[in-house]
């Protein structure tokens, strides 16, 4: 039997899935280590080795493939742990990464202060030369100025070097000659240039990109070098693959040259999963939430794709231009403390309990009434079945905090108060889910749920209610969805090429060939990576808007040659696109600025595995009643609770009821029915509201 | 202190309904940034929504730029004073004339004015004000320095019906739009503006109906009554008095004069005093005036609220005079009052307030110096203007505890001005950028510096086409305030030309001419001002003093001088031991 298995190393966690070739699934869960990532993840290879009765060589022997997520980039750049980076500009535009196009992210409130940028200005050094709009030299590139750049960062310490020069999309001759120079002088240090991260139009975009690519790199560059040999040692002779944000996995040289495309690639893997599983459902359009302990992750999912998004901001304000899948974060979670202001408003977060001291009820300190207190209070958590026995819940101390701190100052009940403040959370969240939906002209009726997180299906029915979504999918792989999706994910690499032009005017042969130019860049990574011509594939784009707009929409573009016809029908489906999301077709003429391909290669991943009809009676995974507040039943009703775990495919549930299972717990309202689908989720049906 | 006031719906309902209200408005501004044509639209995010209570209060809104804060209740009164009784579901109105009703700030701010109905009754007003690329008038791009009158700063429009049964009506709009120069883009705006409103009158109406329309009343009460209350608690923490400033400029210059009155929780905000109205356009129409008063207050007392909503007006009383320079009346010209006079009132709520809470109040931005450019781009045999924002590049002030942003001007923004790139702007124009990075020295010196100002500097390119180029900068030089607890004032504005054939025009030239047909090859120069500081420059630590040195933004001289900080120009270090001698010796040659 041979293996492909699927790594995230989180925060907290390290999650493993491992898939074998009939689409068996084994999942398992290991306290991260920050200090070395890679003793967690081979402590969680050791984990799977054991499931499967084998010892760790053996299932490295016989594993094909490891996909690898990380956060090293992402925390990187948080915590401000990146290489020293030097970076050449060009003169008399050095302050472009620290001007950031003039935004202040909190205009009312001037105490906070300016970001400092990921390169200082005393690394910021001008070069002479210049390139103008029309892609022509206008200033010959003065490489004793690049020399003496070189030694300047020789002399600083300098362990990365992004070199961005104004209109290097257009012509990057200055650019190229200047990292070949670099490369030279300084043999040790991460060079890159942004023609080769991100070559397109606006500046200050590919330069704050490039610079965080260069950044991250270094640090990336260590940690996948360490973590290949420690797999190599334990035995892996297979490929190793690295996610990226865009959903697609690279190649560890590649992962190191285009270090950039790692960041914000955590939680960006499992709307695929989502989709992964949906597909096998015939779900298209799905909303996909992930409730943690500090935070809300939002993805949306139309006809099977996760949606993209351009523009991003890592830690909300270092800027990077490059397709990712759109997960939108709000800061609402199992820890979120609820409090009172002055006016006696009750607030939930954004201040988080986090896992230290966390909630009141983990008894470890925590005096603030957390959403997890609440959600203790109103019977949907089992004190002694909290991550399946593992912790231990104090209802009594969860009590003490809801009492003092909202329900007295409220003069209400303790039950009141706890049912306020999760109703309070819950719309927070449904603000979140609307804001995501309704910008992209999305009714969330015509959805279906797809959860994960611990405290995701505690929610999720209320959140479902609210929005009007009638159905809710909870696969019992959510909690390790990111793994998940780094084992489904193909290869991709993301191109672009910039061109500017009204779409009247815009010189057909130059647009096919410039979709020709980056098929064949993606065609040399692919083979590079030993990807055979037949199973590869390519998705093309154009970036579309009115004449004189700022903002674009991606406009997809059909496979084949693009003549005059191709381009009419590009034009009416941007006329639609826009008309959907914003309520009105304009008539004036239309722009085209950047075309876009992404070239693909297929990785092979076994199909899931569908299990055989059981039986509808659930009685067997009966294991007791307990009082379960529902607001539609008017307040705590007598709720039978299930054994989610050894539930069996056909298996169904009345509301109102739990299911626990060891990672989370499902609770299902009246009016709504649980079945557990032949592909080992459990699916939520609401029926129409009768509150 | 306030009494606590009880919320007449339940706590949850309320905040259910507040996260709401505020979403909405967000997503109309959502949608109107991501569809709109005019740059100074999308780019410097000159435009807000708003929500707003049939009496003209303001529920929730999305301020793009903050001087907008306060203005569209005007707009929406000025439609119900003159079409009182005719409001129809489907109607859509537009307003930006500043005299008729009050009910403009600016000519070129236009407002769109969107009765909002529930079950055949009217329910909420949408209020959604963008500034138009162009306004008709004299010249292109709505800022006439050398209007005489209004009629020549652009055209009025007094609160009009655009809409009818949700119809376009055609005679109207087309009246209008052959009064301005990009009839295009500008109807495209117009359909931005009206867009979002539909968008968010369909998620009002879900709201209402999921929770009735009287508790949705009762809510509307219970949060204005909120945002009220919370400004109410800033307001009595201010010792009760009378703290006056005063802000003028050069020879000329009328001067803005403030008397902020604190009694327990109320604050009067008398600007009666101010001087007359100035030839320069440069007058405050009393939207402008009221909204940058709002402005001011809620960047500082008000900077952690957090909500603003109309309730966080009700315990300000605005003093103005008609005939001053601070209540413009017609028909005296006012095309440039957001960007001067609205700076000066702000800075002068500040600078009063600095006198008794200087901890809580930022210092003075500098002022905007820029160019309006305009002409016929030889690569596209299309015409263009804009002002140049890469100019508007100044500094913020600093605050207690903070160092001013660099290049974040100006503060009728505060951060909201997006400076197009140098790849964009010069797609754009037939320009050529030479330079634009941060200007040495140009922060002001304090404990905490002021922000940076910018050196732009850029060459026409245009072939054999002239560039038309428009003098926008401050009048009179008024002077950014305040500077606080002993930080120092930044140094003014400078401009340059120098002609393709060797002449120059410099700083008051400039001025004078106000405006200049420019070749192939001219040059235009300028260093726009940076932010006030904030305590005593001697008291800086040393090390940042240090670090800004070796970011080349404070010179080796400055340090020396301004600070008092020795540099040893071996390493860039700082020198502790000499540091303290120079400090002690500044500090006693100080005059008492």
């Amino acid at each position: 039997m041979k293996y492909v298995i699927g790594v995230d190393v989180g925060g907290t966690f390290t999650d493993l899935v491992c898939l074998d070739e009939e689409g068996n699934s084994i999942v398992a869960k290991t306290p991260s280590t920050p200090d070395d990532s890679s003793i967690g993840v081979i402590n969680g290879l050791g984990k799977i080795a054991e499931l499967l009765d084998k010892d760790l060589n053996w299932l490295l022997k016989n594993t094909n493939r490891i996909t690898h997520g990380t956060t090293v980039s992402t925390n990187t750049v948080l915590t401000w742990t990146g290489a020293k980076v030097g970076l050449l500009c060009t003169k008399g535009f050095r302050d472009i990464l620290g001007i950031r196009f003039g935004i202040r992210e909190h205009p009312y409130d001037f105490t906070v202060p300016q970001p400092e940028a990921l390169c200082p200005r005393y690394l910021r050094v001008p070069v002479e030369e210049r390139i103008n709009w029309n892609g022509e030299v206008i200033i010959p590139l003065n490489e004793d100025d690049v020399r003496k750049a070189c030694k300047y960062f020789r002399e600083q310490g300098v362990e990365a070097v992004a070199v961005c020069f104004l209109w290097s999309f257009k012509n990057a001759s200055h650019e190229r000659r200047a990292v070949e120079i670099c490369r030279e002088e300084l043999p040790h240090v991460y060079v890159c240039g942004s023609f080769a991260i991100q070559p397109e139009i606006r500046e200050y975009w590919r330069m704050s990109t490039t610079v965080i690519n260069a950044y991250v790199g270094p640090n990336l560059s260590k940690y996948i070098k360490h973590l290949a040999s420690s797999l190599k040692e334990s035995g892996f002779t297979g490929e190793l693959l690295i996610t990226q944000s865009n959903a697609g996995v690279i190649f560890p040289e590649v992962a190191v040259e285009q270090a950039v495309r790692t960041v914000l690639s955590g939680p960006a893997c499992a709307p695929a999963a989502a989709a992964f599983v949906g597909k096998a459902l015939d779900l298209k359009n799905v909303i996909t939430i992930d409730m943690g302990g500090t935070s809300f992750d939002i993805c949306l999912i139309k006809d099977g794709k996760p949606t993209m998004s351009l523009e991003s901001a890592v830690g909300g304000v270092y800027h990077m231009k490059l397709p990712l899948v759109d997960v939108r974060t709000i800061g609402s979670g199992g820890g979120s403390i609820g409090w009172l202001d002055s006016l006696n408003v009750l607030h939930m977060g954004p201040l988080s309990a986090g896992a230290e001291p966390g909630p009141a009820c983990y008894g470890k300190g925590g005096e603030e009434p957390t959403c997890t207190d609440a959600d203790l209070l109103l019977g949907y958590l089992n004190p002694d079945y909290y991550l399946g026995g593992e912790m231990k819940l104090y209802p009594e101390i969860a009590y003490k905090a809801v009492k003092e701190k909202i329900a007295d100052p409220l003069k209400m009940d303790v039950t009141e108060a706890a049912w306020s403040m999760r109703n309070i959370i819950d719309h927070n969240m449904v603000d979140g889910i609307s804001i995501v939906s309704v910008q992209r002209g999305e009714d969330p009726r015509k959805y279906t749920f797809i959860v994960g997180g611990g405290a995701g299906p505690v929610h999720a029915a209320s959140l479902a209610r609210v929005l009007g979504i009638k159905k809710i999918l909870v696969p019992k792989t959510s909690s390790v969805f990111c793994a998940l999706g780094g084992v489904i994910a193909d290869v991709r690499h993301d191109f672009v090429k910039s061109i500017t032009s009204r779409t009247s005017s815009v010189d057909i042969n130059m647009i096919n060939d410039a979709y020709m130019e980056m098929k064949e860049t993606g065609d040399h990574y692919l083979s590079k990576e030993g990807i055979p011509p037949q199973e590869r594939y390519y998705k093309r784009s154009v970036d579309m808007r009115y004449k004189g707009q700022y903002h674009e929409l991606e406009v997809p573009v059909p496979d084949g040659e693009i003549n005059e016809k191709v381009l009419k029908a590009l034009v009416e489906d941007f006329h639609q696109i826009h008309e959907s999301l914003y309520s009105y077709r304009d008539v004036t003429d239309t722009e085209m600025i950047n075309l876009r391909l992404a070239a693909y290669g297929k990785v092979y991943t076994p199909p899931l595995k569908e299990q055989p009809f059981v039986s509808t009676d659930v009685s067997k995974h009966f294991k007791g009643k307990r009082d379960v507040f529902f607001k539609e039943s008017g307040g705590f009703v007598p709720t039978s609770i299930y054994d989610g775990d050894s539930m069996e495919t056909g298996n169904m549930v009345e509301g109102p009821a739990i299911i626990e299972v060891k990672t989370s717990t499902i609770v299902v309202p009246p009016n709504a029915t649980v079945t557990v689908t032949p592909f080992d989720s459990f699916l939520i049906e609401l029926q129409d509201d009768t509150e | 202190m306030t009494e606590a006031y009880k919320l007449k719906v339940k706590p949850v309902d309320f905040a259910v309904l507040k996260s709401a209200v505020f979403t909405i408005a967000r997503e109309m501004g959502l949608n109107m940034e991501r569809t709109a044509r005019a740059p100074i639209y999308f780019s410097a995010h000159d435009f807000c929504t708003s929500i707003i209570t049939l009496d003209g209060e303001l529920v929730s809104l999305a301020e793009y730029i903050p001087v907008l804060v306060g203005a569209t209740p005007f707009a929406v009164k000025s439609v119900t004073k003159y079409f009182g009784g005719d409001i129809n579901e489907g109607d859509v109105f537009l307003v930006n004339d500043p005299y008729t009703l009050d009910g403009g700030n600016q000519l070129a701010d236009w407002c769109i004015v969107y009765p909002v109905f529930y079950k055949g009754a009217q329910v909420l007003w949408i209020a959604n004000k963008a500034h138009q690329q162009d306004t008709g008038g004299g010249v292109p791009g709505g800022y006439n320095p050398n209007a005489l009158d209004i009629y020549a700063e652009g055209l009025r429009i007094p609160p009009v019906r655009i809409f009818k049964n949700n119809e376009e009506i055609k005679d109207v709009v087309n009246l209008i739009m052959t009064n301005v120069r990009i009839p295009d883009m500008q109807h495209s705006d117009l359909l931005s503006m009206i867009g979002a409103a539909r968008v968010a009158e369909k998620r009002l109406r879900a709201l209402i109906d999921d929770y009735g329309k009287d508790l949705f009343e009762l809510f509307l009460d219970d949060l204005l009554t909120y945002g009220e209350f919370l400004i109410r608690e800033e307001i009595s923490k201010i010792p009760n008095g009378t703290y006056r400033s005063e802000i003028t400029g050069r020879e000329g210059a009328s001067p803005i004069v403030c008397e902020i009155t604190i009694d327990g929780s109320e604050m009067t905000v008398d600007l009666s005093k101010s001087g007359p109205m100035s030839k320069e356009y440069i007058n405050s129409p009393i939207a402008n005036t009221y909204s940058a008063v709002y402005q001011a207050i809620l960047q500082s007392i008000g900077k952690k609220l957090e909500i603003r909503c109309g309730g966080c007006y009700r315990p300000v009383k605005i003093k103005t005079k008609p005939g001053t320079i601070a209540h413009a009346t017609f028909p005296v010209t006012h095309g440039n009052c957001t960007n001067y006079i609205a700076k000066q009132i702000i800075e002068a709520v500040w600078s009063a307030l600095a006198q008794v809470i200087p901890e809580q109040v930022p210092a003075g931005w500098g002022s905007i110096p820029y160019w309006i450019f305009s002409g016929m781009d030889p690569r596209r045999g299309e015409g263009y203007g804009s002002p140049d924002f890469q100019a508007c590049a100044t500094g913020a002030g600093a605050v207690w505890g903070v160092d001013g942003w660099s290049t974040n001007g100006p503060v009728i923004c505060s951060g909201t001005l997006w400076y197009p790139e140098i790849e964009v702007v010069e797609g754009l124009y037939p320009i050529f950028w030479e330079r634009w990075e941060w200007a040495q020295d140009s922060g002001a010196p304090g404990k905490w510096r002021g922000g940076l100002g910018v050196h732009n500097e850029w060459v026409v390119d245009s072939g054999s086409e002239p560039v038309f180029l428009g003098y926008g900068a401050d009048p009179f030089d008024y002077v950014p305030a305040p500077a606080i607890a002993g930080g120092k004032m930044p140094s003014p504005n400078r401009k340059e030309l120098q002609f393709a054939n060797g002449e120059r025009a410099g700083n008051e030239d400039v001025r004078n001419a106000k405006f200049y047909i420019l070749q192939n090859g001219d040059r235009a120069i300028d260093f726009s001002q940076g932010g006030c500081g904030v305590g005593d420059p001697l008291e800086r630590d040393p090390e940042l003093v240090g670090k800004d040195v070796r970011d080349e933004v404070v010179s080796l001289e400055s340090a020396f001088n301004d600070y008092g900080v020795v540099i040893k120009p071996v390493n860039l270090e700082v020198d502790i031991q000499e540091t303290k001698k120079l400090r002690e010796k500044l500090k006693k040659e100080r005059p008492a």
